[in-house]
């Protein structure tokens, strides 16, 4: 039996230490199974000086006919259950062996409290599942009337034209349009509050 | 969860200007005051009532986006801040309703304009029955005006295009004399991100939310107020769509609801208890909300006004930039209700659209349509807002979802031939060269001369007008009827205690003017009110269908497993596994049913659960792999059990329970599956309490075996998750059920069929009417097969008879709640056979009360594929054949009926 202890310290990004932190250590069995599926190995939480120790032994992960060698990844959670980070995945390939114990030294910067909360960020523009699932909700409120048939037909003409050709920025140089006065990405984009109308 | 002061959602985001907390579980609050909707009723009605003390959850269906999120690009901005991406119509497709979704509702997306509500509309509603008095709604509209800054827009501010319709009002006599034209007002201000931007910036972007945070809306001023106010308990959840108010004998009791991710994803779920529920969901919504959870029945959704509005523009020599500066910044009032014009009538309003939307409104097509987009800088548009009369509907769909009916009446549609006449010639007063029609069978004319051939157009051909709509108002209307009207003049909905409808689904009539200030204006006055009013009530805590320890059926697996995690397995309670010893439901014995709770109490065995996920392969356990477990105590420490799927006969896994302690799990019971093949797996489980149990099933060699999935079981569960038994022992027992009359099953119902596991999504509505003694039956499957069925009420059943050979029985068990059976007629086994052996080859079946098919069961028979064939003892059951004393067999579906109003 292998015994293994992971260690760390979880601090901020001014190396103020985060206390009362949930963690919890997972085994990754991502390449064959669904994530909801994966080893819990052990948790813990972080003490006053943001510190923190899991220990667990091999028979926590070791199935009968997958590799034999844990692949970790934390969870953090708040108080509330949240998760607020979930770490990259470590495969542990040889590690410090001393009394039997494998060491394994994981610490986590987190840049403040509220920066915690960030995972990846959501796609906010052109997002075609964002827009298929709203239009999804449309089905069944439009009752189509054969009569209606050319007239709906021509809707649907015009707003895939308007789509494909308005929405294009060259076609607005085109025709003159001024555009938009701030950067597709105003949130990643240094730019200013000024239209160029009035420059 | 109780972190005060935040906004929830489930959209991840780097940068936000107020506290923003993503979702990652359920949530279940109790609070004062649950607000669903955070526009311009529900954003002031929850600021108001946090900071007078109570504690406030305020639910939104859209994201929160700040300014700064705020592209001004079309194609963006209006799938991620307009209700549906934009894609709102009317059910015949003629008007487009323009309506926000999104933290700040349509305030965020307006273009600002605030107008008072006029005196004459206080007047007629007075008349109408409402009972606030114009000193109160000058009170209110003072203490809202001033929080959004509502200012007149400055001669500096109007654009060119306000100025031409400018001009063009001063040139036009009505009768000889001069008209009524005035600059409109606005909420714009200093923005509360950018401290060098005093008040507007004059982009023109207004209705795809305001990049610079200038325009007052909701979101920088209530909820931002509320949100920053220490002394409020004020809680914004975004990304939630609210299922369903519950309620009981006129007390709102709380709200269910679901957040959904940005890929329209059922994410998490909340329950809200409450001491009061108002719902500021915006017409339309409001009304279907109320639809949802039978609320004011047959009275929602009537009386829906939309403020439609076509739009004429002038092609002029010189250039307009008409998209430079305030979109909506003047109005001519000749022809409105703000000019004493009482029934009907238009304001000629000012306004300009982007490119995309205006590709979309001229209403040609090809080289004609490329012809007149390329004039795009050189045109003057204005819009006619007419005062429609309240003849729309909300109805709700198959889905759920809403359904507007609506069309144009006489008075309106001459109203906007009328409209549409003057503005055209107006704009040729002042020398456009031709004008642009929202009409398609006139979409342009080059002389004052042709003006009455678009007229003649719009009244004989209105369907070919493009329309659009910001402003429904109604569904919900106001007044002292409780016949007629579904909330009284404090926004209280009738016949409850503590249910508020506010927003412009109460507004008795359409409005006239633009709506926003009046919303807010009737927000404040019920905010006051409410206050004055507060009576303080016991909440009655409730886990709604939200993941809870003691409700783990409602878990996703990963919430279970979490929990499983970190429950602690009471080992006390082992003996307590053991399940009744008859193999047969015996009531009150070791079967029960509480009608009130609608639960049912089964100790045959433990039933299992698999998470919520909505993923194909855990709906393909639920329907399709659903399990019991059976425990027999053979002495203290050991237990012995079977684990047996619903849907076959042969399967009986024979294991041994005992409790042990599992590196990794602690003290947990392993389930050891004695016989092989089953013997390959295991089972952990952890009783939670003398009716719940959380379990992981493993595949291999004990503690080492792969973890296959959480599930949870238990002794006590809804009817949602009904079993084939129980539906058949609550439709056979004359204690539980009776046959009902055709005037208690009046209404709508909805019905879900019945597996073992869990009942399935909808699958049928039926439609019962009662007039002139007659019972009238309509249904619809699936949303695609409808019909009418024949009532008879003879026998122990209700029976609906249609062409098809089969019929419905039906008897219910709580006003509410009703279980039916889809059956063929009773034959003898040799007509049926080849009927049953072709769908065996097709649809696994499940016998129930019948060995007929379970003796020539052989290997060979069930590995014989034909078609898509499975072995019969496997797979969904929701097809169920029966036998009676005669050996006769019909075969068919369990449903169960869920009253919908």
């Amino acid at each position: 039996m292998i015994k293994y202890l992971i260690k760390g310290k979880i601090t901020d990004a001014s190396n103020n230490a985060i206390n009362n932190l949930n963690i919890q250590a997972m085994d990754s069995d991502q390449e064959w199974f669904e994530d909801h599926n994966d080893d819990l190995l052990g948790s813990s939480k972080t003490g006053t000086d943001g510190s923190f120790e899991i220990t667990f032994d091999d028979s926590t992960f070791t199935d009968s006919w997958s590799e034999q060698k844990p692949e970790i990844y934390l969870i953090l959670r708040n108080e509330n259950g949240q998760i607020v980070r979930r770490t990259e995945r470590v495969k542990i390939e040889s590690y410090d062996n001393t009394n039997g114990t494998t060491s394994i030294p994981i610490n986590i910067t987190l840049d403040s409290i509220e920066k915690m909360s960030v995972q990846t960020s959501t796609d906010l523009y052109w997002n075609n599942d964002r827009i298929l699932s709203a239009f999804s909700s449309v089905g069944d409120t439009i009752t189509f009337n054969n009569s209606d048939f050319q007239r709906n037909f021509g809707l649907l003409i015009s707003s895939i034209n308007g789509w494909l050709i308005y929405t294009n920025e060259i076609i607005w140089k085109q025709i003159g349009y001024d555009g938009p006065q701030v950067p597709r990405n105003p949130l990643q984009s240094h730019h200013t509050h000024r239209l160029s109308w009035d420059q | 969860m109780t972190m005060t002061n935040c906004i929830y959602g489930t959209e991840i985001f780097e940068k936000r200007r107020e506290c923003y907390k993503i979702i990652n579980t359920d949530v279940t609050c109790n609070v004062d005051v649950c607000v669903i909707g955070s526009g311009a009723a529900g954003a002031i009605l929850g600021a108001k009532l946090a900071q007078s003390g109570m504690s406030v959850v305020v639910l939104e269906r859209g994201p929160y986006y700040d300014g700064e999120s705020m592209n001004q690009r079309e194609a963006d901005m209006i799938p991620l801040l307009w209700k549906n991406a934009g894609a709102n119509f009317t059910s015949n497709l003629r008007i487009a309703i323009a309506q926000g979704s999104c933290l700040g509702g349509s305030t965020v997306i307006n273009d600002a304009v605030c107008f008072r509500i006029p005196h004459l509309v206080v007047e007629q509603w007075e008349k109408m029955g409402v009972t606030i008095s114009k000193a109160e709604w000058d009170k209110a509209n003072d203490e809202v005006s001033n929080r959004i800054n509502v200012q007149e827009v400055t001669e500096e501010e109007l654009n060119v295009n306000a100025k031409k319709l400018r001009e063009a009002c001063k040139k036009y006599l009505n009768d000889g004399k001069p008209i009524v034209h005035t600059n409109n007002h606005r909420n714009c201000g200093p923005s509360l991100s950018d401290n060098s931007l005093k008040s507007c910036v004059k982009c023109g972007f207004c209705h795809l939310g305001c990049h610079y945070d200038t325009k007052q809306s909701m979101l920088v001023t209530y909820i931002h107020d509320a949100l920053n106010d220490d002394k409020a308990d004020y809680n914004a959840y975004c990304n939630c769509r609210v299922d369903s108010i519950t309620h009981d004998n006129g007390i709102a009791t709380g709200v269910n609801g679901t957040f959904i991710d940005s890929k329209g994803s059922e994410a998490y779920r909340i329950r809200v208890n409450a001491k009061a529920v108002i719902v500021s969901a915006g017409a339309i919504a409001s009304s279907n909300l109320l639809q949802k959870s039978s609320i004011g029945g047959e009275k929602t959704g009537k009386g829906l006004a939309l403020h439609p509005a076509p739009f004429v523009m002038g092609l002029f020599e010189e250039e307009i930039f008409g998209n430079r500066g305030i979109p909506m910044s003047y109005t001519c009032h000749e022809f409105g209700v703000t000019n004493e014009v009482e029934k009907g009538g238009f304001l000629i309003e000012s306004i300009f659209l982007p490119v995309f939307q205006m590709a979309l409104a001229i209403p040609t097509l090809g080289s004609d349509h490329n012809r007149m987009m390329q004039n795009y800088n050189r045109y003057t548009m204005a819009g006619i807002l007419s005062r429609d009369e309240s003849v729309g509907k909300v109805l709700i769909s198959y889905s759920g979802n809403p359904k507007v009916v609506y069309n144009l009446s006489d008075q309106t549609i001459e109203d906007m031939a009328r409209g549409m006449g003057i503005l055209a010639k107006m704009w040729f007063s002042i020398g456009a060269k031709s004008v642009i029609t929202s009409h398609r069978d006139v979409p342009e004319i080059g002389t004052k001369a042709d003006i009455p051939k678009l007229k003649d157009a719009v009244r004989e051909n209105p369907d070919n007008l493009m329309l659009g709509s910001a402003h429904p108002q109604g569904g919900n209307r106001m007044g002292n009827n409780e016949k007629e009207c579904v909330v009284d003049s404090d926004c209280k909905v009738f016949g409850f205690d503590n249910l508020y409808v506010c927003d412009a689904s109460v507004f008795p009539t359409a409005l006239g003017v633009n709506p926003q200030l009046t919303v807010m204006a009737l927000a404040a006055i019920t905010a006051d009110k409410i206050i004055k009013n507060w009576k303080d009530r016991h909440i009655l805590e409730n886990y709604g269908t939200t993941c809870h320890l003691t409700q783990p059926r409602y878990c996703k697996t990963e919430q279970l497993s979490e929990k499983f995690a970190v429950v602690e397995h009471k080992e006390n309670l082992f003996r307590s596994l053991a399940n009744s010893d008859d193999k047969k439901i015996i009531i009150d014995k070791n079967w029960k049913f509480d009608p009130n709770g609608l639960k049912i109490y089964n100790n045959l065995y433990w039933k299992g659960f698999y998470g919520r996920d909505n993923d194909l392969m855990t709906n393909a356990l639920r329907y399709f792999g659903g399990f019991y477990k059976r425990f027999r105590q053979v002495d203290n420490g050991r237990m012995e059990g079977t684990t047996h799927p619903f849907e076959t006969q042969v399967v009986n896994a024979k294991n041994i329970a005992t409790q042990k302690y599992v590196p990794g799990y602690g003290k947990v019971i392993h389930l050891e599956y004695t016989e092989f093949p089953y013997s390959t797996a295991y089972d952990l489980l952890k009783i939670v309490d003398e009716n719940t149990i959380i379990g992981k099933a493993f595949l291999g060699p004990f503690a080492k075996g792969r973890e296959l999935f959480s599930f949870s079981m238990s002794r006590v569960y809804d009817v949602n998750f009904l079993t084939e038994e129980d539906l058949l022992t609550l439709f056979h027992s004359d204690q539980l059920s009776h046959k009902p009359s055709e005037k208690e099953l009046v209404g709508t119902w909805e019905g879900m069929l019945v597996s073992d596991s869990s009942l399935s999504p909808r699958s049928q509505i039926f439609y019962f009417n009662y007039e002139d003694g007659e019972i009238d039956m309509r249904y619809s499957f699936a949303n695609m097969l409808t019909g009418r069925s024949d009532v008879l009420t003879e026998g122990s059943v209700l029976r609906l008879d249609d062409p098809t050979p089969f019929h419905d029985e039906i008897r219910m068990v709580t006003p509410e709640f009703a279980v039916g059976v889809w059956m063929s007629e009773w034959s003898s086994k040799d007509t049926l056979q080849p009927f049953i052996d072709d769908l065996r080859r097709y649809f696994p079946i499940k016998i129930s009360n019948s060995d007929i098919f379970e003796t020539n069961v052989s290997l060979l028979d069930r590995l014989r594929f034909r078609g898509i064939r499975l072995p019969k003892e496997f797979g969904s059951s929701f097809l169920h054949v029966e036998e009676n004393e005669q050996h006769e067999t019909r075969v068919g579906l369990l449903y169960a009926l869920k009253r919908m109003s």
